[in-house]
């Protein structure tokens, strides 16, 4: 089945709240637009996370502003994953979003075993490879490079 | 009568009828009341049960209850009535015919001033319409909310059908044409119905159902107003839009305050809510790219808080901003071409929805210019910031602080686009106001209040941003902040947000951080208007920004002593990207703890020296600051080169040489820029660093020094520059504190003395200090004696040997100057301590301070304790004998047996003292005395010799008639020098007579004070050589004890032996009884004697007598000793008739003999017998023989007093 995502930006945000990174895919906004979403989305987050007595670490639709969708991901270190997607004419099915910040999740425990990354700085994640892995997620998940049938269909 | 009308009045119209009759207080208690209310009832034909009531006067409640109860009973009625009513239009609807079979009327298609004109009659979609909203209507009423839902959704689903261009219903029946009446009226009540089934859903709690309707209608009149020309493009559009996010928000808020519960959607809820289809979400998509994007389950279908509404509506209002302007711009546009061509544009029927706008084509202008000059009074940014502002305090609400910052930021953006310059500069500042109650009402404070405030508040702004790093919001919200000062003139701001801006870890081009820089540069040297007055002085808190600049602090070592210079290295690094071209400081200033140390370094001002390029480390020597007066103290300054360039760092390193201990910490590192008009100060708050992460270790950086080997084997004379290097120190992070301790006392300290001490005693303590310092050291010396478990104690020290007697001296002696002590030597002083009182332990504490010439003020302190035992040199005991004897015996002479009656009487005492040396040394004494208090009262009776060291004096007591004369001591003193050295354990002892008279016997007689046995003694030191001499300086110590006090034997009858102490056969010899009467009776007595076989004896054998009040009466008797040994006296017995008046008491009185105890008459008094005469010293030396006398035979004298002695 084709996922029906299209992703506008994935952030990861540290455990101190602070940006780790921010990828804008999107054409139509600006990176600050995604900037102040994946910072909002954080008290969503917090929110969240105490609202539920035993959260996931996915964390489902954050809220929709305009026509987009802040999706949230945390990980047990807290470490936040933001995935911004178009609001799409049919069902996202939690499964391919899961599945979308598993792969965000590898990607970045990919990163922290690298023992030249200090996960405790603050500074931005700059790592050249992360990045690639990230332009793959973001550019793939919807299906817009590979399309019907393409090799990230079958997900 | 009107009631009835009434009741008819509705009867006809088949509503049922009740009345309620009120009765007034004054009415009550009328009687004719009752009847009257059953003819109005009957009257106004109404039932007494269902339909007419009669109420009490009463409270509001039992009104109250009163109408729940009305509405209790009528709610059934009710019920069945609108179910009715609904029935009724069912069937009315049913009856309709059906809509496909019927044709629409034609309407006027195209123009809509036609169609305004021509009167339609309804057709029968309008009827179904009309019938569906009636029945909704009544099922409301009826409080079926389900059913009324269904009623509206059909009602809505018909009214939309018949805005399409093609009706599905009524095929091939057109549309409402645009702008028409009915249209404008269809398309009110389709809002309306939305709102109506948006509540009824929220009433329903069907979270789901809510969106999807809002959804729906949403999308539906977008599709439809691309058809009417007034699609994404208008500004109508978005009008519209807007407001139904608007209205819908404010249904929610209520809905939600009414107990509405929002859908928590996690990732289980959402998954398994029904996908509902076709609906409309990203109503404002279309401007921004994505057309008619239709909503899956998960994002366009979970209601949220009313905030997200406001904010979408706010968005579209902004859109509707941006719309308005642009269309205002091409209609000018086409007006000028419509003018120039004198063509008109028709209006195209689709103007397809596109992210170009403008590419939009506006509608025709005629239409257009009624509409534009509508909008043209709307102030729109006042709507989007109400919007936005709606929106902020839900989200206030639902405590999401960081949307509340993002929502603040969109409405200073919104007033920077409104040339509010001072307003949005204040909404970048607003998060401020998120903590504090009252922020709507500062909100409205006037802008000239901003400007004070907004330094402040600015550094707050950015609080959570700047913490959390999100340097992409921060450079933004600062580049608003930098326009809107400008824009202001408040150039002090715009210094500031350019200096923050400069700082690397914002991300920017490279153009763009020199265009930052130029403009700083210019602004603070150059700009005109920026320079136009003096600007006060712009204090920033790097450690608050984003700094271009690092700054750490290294003192080499953490601690020091006084004395000892520490050098500190302060290492300024630049961001790898700024500044981007060389930024020159003009002064750089470090404030210690201590102002001495203060460092004030100024820009060399070279501008040949090329400056140091990127990637290096620059190291600047400053430890040879000079001292510079300067208007408020002295100041280290320097030159220096002031130049940073990115990626660089210079490390500064100076010296401080503490003279005093304490911490000592460097305040703040401050970097300066200073021109005619302005003092920008850069201060890092080094010592109120909070260190979240220590970062990394300590480093040095060791200056590479010039290779001298490379010099020699090259034979050149320059030497190779080795790189400077960073080295390790101990520990991590910044050390930006120096604990200097004082220097370590280099002296030893030796306290002589021999405990343990003894009271009263001038003690010796011989302090001594050993100088080991390298130079000539200046001390004092602080004695202090105290009593170790803080008992009362007269406890002194003394400089000099004082023989205290009553001297009581300071109990601490401070800065005895023991002067100047060379290296090596020793300095001593004595102290004498004086310990009075209580034997106990004394704690003695001893300091020494000096100071070392070298390092003046530098005073250095040493403590020595030491713990001096006190023990009393004495202990003495004093026993009293008191010696018995007839009253008056110096006129025992006159041979009268009778004596007269006396007041005066004598007695004596033999007072024995035990003096025994307690402690451990040899104490050479020089005196014991027993000094007898002499009375003040009386006359001196000075009949006393003196013996060795006796003295004798009269007493003063506390009897003033009792009076103590001393008139014989005797101590076994030697004479020789030495003979009076006591060991210890030695006892002393000294036997004093003591007189005791008192002049009148009848008084009370209370004990007398004898006096004090004073010792005269000092510490015998022929066995401690060391401390000879000055032990032979002490002066004598004088211990006084307290003898105790002397009684006067009581008052009774008394019988007084007088007995030679031996007699000799063949020698008679008188024995003399005196019977004395110290009482104030009279008393008769009988009195016998009885025969015995050691004597021949003449006098009374038997007689009875008187003695009177306070006189005595004596007995003689001759004997004749005629057997020789230990015999027995002829004993003496008299018996008491009368006392006073007491007759009958026969009572022996007890026999004394003279200076002896009482002879126990049983036995009868004996006599000694001696051959010789021969008088004892001590009268009364032998009591035991006292009743008996040892009679000897003159041959055996020798013998016999051998063994007596």
């Amino acid at each position: 089945m084709n996922m029906n995502i299209d992703v506008n930006c994935i952030a990861v945000i540290g455990k101190q709240n602070n940006p780790l990174y921010i990828k804008n895919f999107s054409t139509t906004h600006p990176d600050l637009k995604y900037h102040y979403i994946a910072h909002t989305s954080i008290d969503v987050i917090e929110e969240r996370v105490t609202q539920i007595k035993t959260p996931d670490v996915y964390l489902g639709l954050l809220y929709a502003m305009e026509d987009l969708a802040v999706y949230g991901y945390m990980t047990n270190t807290r470490v936040k994953f933001i995935i911004v997607v178009s609001v799409p004419d049919a069902v996202i099915k939690d499964a391919d979003m899961k599945n979308l910040f598993r792969r965000v999740h590898t990607a970045y425990i990919m990163q922290v075993c690298n023992p030249f990354y200090n996960s405790d700085s603050h500074k931005p994640i700059e790592s050249r490879q992360f990045s690639r892995v990230i332009d793959i997620i973001g550019k793939t998940a919807g299906g817009k490079v590979t399309g019907v049938g393409g090799p990230d269909s079958s997900a | 009568m009107r009631l009835l009308n009434t009741r008819k009045y509705f009867h006809d119209r088949g509503v049922k009828f009740a009345a309620v009759v009120i009765l007034k207080q004054q009415h009550i208690d009328d009687v004719a009341i009752e009847d009257r209310l059953s003819f109005i009832r009957k009257a106004s034909v109404l039932d007494s049960k269902n339909s007419f009531f009669v109420l009490p006067p009463g409270g509001q409640n039992e009104l109250q209850d009163f109408v729940n109860n009305l509405y209790r009973s009528l709610y059934d009625y009710a019920l069945s009535y609108y179910s009715q009513q609904v029935k009724r239009i069912r069937k009315k609807r049913a009856r309709l015919p059906a809509p496909t079979s019927s044709s629409r009327p034609p309407m006027a298609p195209s123009h809509p001033h036609q169609a305004q004109t021509v009167v339609q009659p309804l057709n029968v979609q309008g009827w179904m319409i009309r019938y569906d909203i009636k029945a909704g209507m009544f099922s409301e009423f009826k409080q079926d909310i389900d059913g009324a839902t269904r009623s509206y959704e059909s009602a809505y689903g018909l009214l939309l059908d018949t805005f399409a261009p093609t009706s599905t219903i009524t095929p091939g029946y057109p549309g409402l044409s645009a702008r028409s009446k009915r249209w404008v009226e269809s398309r009110m009540l389709a809002d309306c119905l939305n709102l109506k089934i948006c509540r009824l859903h929220m009433f329903l709690d069907n979270h789901p159902s809510v969106l999807a309707q809002l959804n729906r209608h949403l999308h539906a009149f977008q599709s439809f107003s691309t058809t009417w020309g007034m699609g994404e493009g208008s500004f109508e559009y978005w009008a519209w839009l807007s407001k139904q996010y608007r209205i819908f928000a404010d249904n929610l808020d209520v809905a939600i305050k009414a107990g509405f519960k929002l859908p928590i959607p996690t990732p289980q809820i959402s998954s398994s809510s029904p996908n509902i289809p076709a609906n409309q979400v990203g109503p404002n998509g279309a401007g921004l790219g994505f057309v008619g994007l239709i909503g899956g389950v998960n994002p366009g279908t979970v209601l949220q808080h009313a905030g997200f509404y406001y904010h979408v509506a706010a968005m579209c209002s902004a859109e509707r901003r941006r719309r308005f302007l642009e269309m205002e711009k091409a209609e000018k546009a086409i007006i000028r071409a419509a003018e120039a061509q004198a063509a008109l544009q028709t209006p195209t029927s689709e103007d397809e929805p596109s992210k170009e706008s403008e590419t939009v084509l506006p509608p025709t202008p005629s239409g257009n210019a009624m509409l534009l000059t509508k909008e043209r009074q709307i102030d729109h940014p006042a709507l989007t910031i109400d919007l936005l502002t709606k929106g902020y305090e839900q989200f206030k609400k639902h405590k999401n602080a960081r949307m509340t910052l993002y929502l603040a930021a969109e409405i200073a953006g919104t007033y920077y686009e409104a040339g509010k310059y001072e307003m949005a500069l204040k909404y970048v500042s607003v998060p401020v106001f998120m903590m504090w109650p009252g922020w709507s009402d500062i909100r409205h404070l006037g802008s000239l209040c901003f400007l004070p405030f907004s330094y402040r508040f600015f550094e707050r702004i950015g609080k959570t941003y700047r913490k959390e790093n999100w340097h992409t919001v921060l450079t933004s919200i600062l580049r608003w902040s930098l326009r809107c000062a400008k824009e202001l003139g408040a150039w002090d701001h715009v210094v500031e947000y350019l200096i923050e801006l400069m700082a690397g870890q914002l991300t920017m081009a490279e153009q763009k951080r020199i265009d930052i820089q130029t403009e700083l540069n210019d602004i603070i040297y150059k700009n005109e208007e920026a320079n136009a007055s003096v600007h006060r002085p712009i204090i920033l808190n790097m450690d608050q920004l984003n700094s271009f600049l690092t700054c750490s602090v290294q003192f080499k070592s953490r601690t020091t002593t006084v004395g000892t210079a520490v050098s500190f290295q302060i290492t300024l690094a630049t961001h790898p990207d700024s500044p981007p071209m060389p930024f020159r400081f003009t002064f750089m200033r470090i404030v210690f703890s201590d102002v001495r140390f203060n460092q004030w370094y100024t820009d060399l001002g070279d501008n040949s020296d090329k400056p140091p390029g990127n990637d290096t480390i620059e190291w600047i020597d400053c430890t040879d600051c000079e001292l510079t007066e300067q208007e408020g103290g002295s100041i280290w300054t320097k030159k220096i080169d002031l130049r940073f360039v990115k990626n660089a760092s210079k490390v500064i390193e100076g010296v401080v040489l503490p003279i005093e201990g304490g911490d000592l910490k460097v305040l703040t590192v401050t970097m300066g820029l200073e021109s005619p008009h302005w003092n920008v100060q850069l201060y890092f708050s080094v010592a109120d660093r909070v260190v979240e992460q220590v970062t990394g270790r300590r480093k040095w950086l060791e200056v590479g020094g010039v290779s001298e080997d490379a010099q020699l084997m090259l034979g050149t004379s320059t030497g190779t520059q080795q790189p400077h290097k960073f080295t390790m120190l101990d520990g991590r992070g910044d050390v930006p504190v120096l604990r200097v301790n004082n220097r370590a006392p280099q002296i030893d300290v030796e306290i002589r003395h021999s405990s343990p001490a003894f009271l009263d005693e001038c003690y010796p303590l011989n302090v001594s200090v050993i100088n080991s310092e390298a130079e000539a050291i200046q001390t004092q010396i602080s004695v202090e004696i105290k009593a170790v478990d803080g008992q009362e104690s007269a406890d002194f020290v003394t400089l000099e040997p004082i023989a205290g007697e009553q001297y009581i001296g300071p109990m601490a002696l401070t800065d005895i100057d023991v002067g100047t002590i060379l290296p090596g030597e020793v300095g001593s002083h004595i102290v004498y301590l004086h310990g009075t009182g209580v034997a106990a332990t004394r704690q003695v504490t001893i300091t020494i301070h000096y100071s070392v010439p070298s390092q003046s003020g530098n005073l250095v302190e040493r403590q020595e304790v030491i713990r001096v035992p006190f023990m009393a040199a004495f202990d003495t005991t004093f026993e009293i004998y008191p010696q018995i004897e007839p009253p008056r015996l110096e006129s025992s002479e006159d041979a009268l047996d009778f004596l007269p009656p006396s007041l005066e009487r004598t007695e004596r005492n033999l007072l024995v003292a035990a003096v025994k040396s307690n402690g451990p040394w040899d104490i050479a004494v020089e005196g014991v005395e027993l000094l007898v208090e002499v009375s003040l009262f009386t006359s001196i009776e000075y009949g006393s010799r003196e013996i060795l060291l006796g003295t004798s004096g009269i007493c003063e007591t506390n009897n003033p008639l009792g009076k103590v004369t001393q008139e014989y001591s005797a101590g076994n003193f030697g004479t020789e020098e030495h003979s009076n050295v006591w060991k210890p354990g030695y006892i002393f002892s000294g036997n004093y007579l003591l007189r005791l008279t008192t002049s009148d016997m009848t008084a009370p007689k209370s004990p007398v004070r004898v006096g004090t046995l004073v010792i005269t003694w000092r510490r015998h030191s022929d066995d401690v050589n060391d401390d000879a001499q000055s032990a032979e300086r002490l002066p004598l110590s004088k211990t006084v004890v307290d003898v105790p006090n002397l009684e006067f034997i009581k008052n009774e009858l008394a019988l007084i032996a007088d007995i030679p102490p031996e007699a000799h056969v063949g020698e008679p010899f008188t024995l003399t009884y005196t019977v004395h009467n110290p009482t104030l009776l009279l008393v008769e007595l009988a009195a016998t004697i009885e025969l015995t076989d050691a004597f021949v004896f003449s006098g009374y054998k038997q007689t009875a007598f008187r003695v009177l009040p306070l006189s005595s009466t004596r007995f003689h008797y001759n004997c004749y000793p005629i057997l020789t040994g230990r015999v027995k006296l002829p004993r003496f017995k008299v018996v008491v008739k009368k006392e006073g008046t007491i007759v009958g008491v026969e009572r022996e009185i007890p026999m004394e003999t003279v200076g002896g105890r009482s002879i126990p008459y049983v036995a009868g008094a004996v006599a000694v017998v001696v051959p010789e005469k021969e008088k004892a010293a001590a009268a009364g030396a032998e009591e035991d023989t006292s009743g008996q006398l040892l009679v000897f035979s003159e041959a055996a004298t020798h013998n016999e007093d051998d063994h007596h002695n």
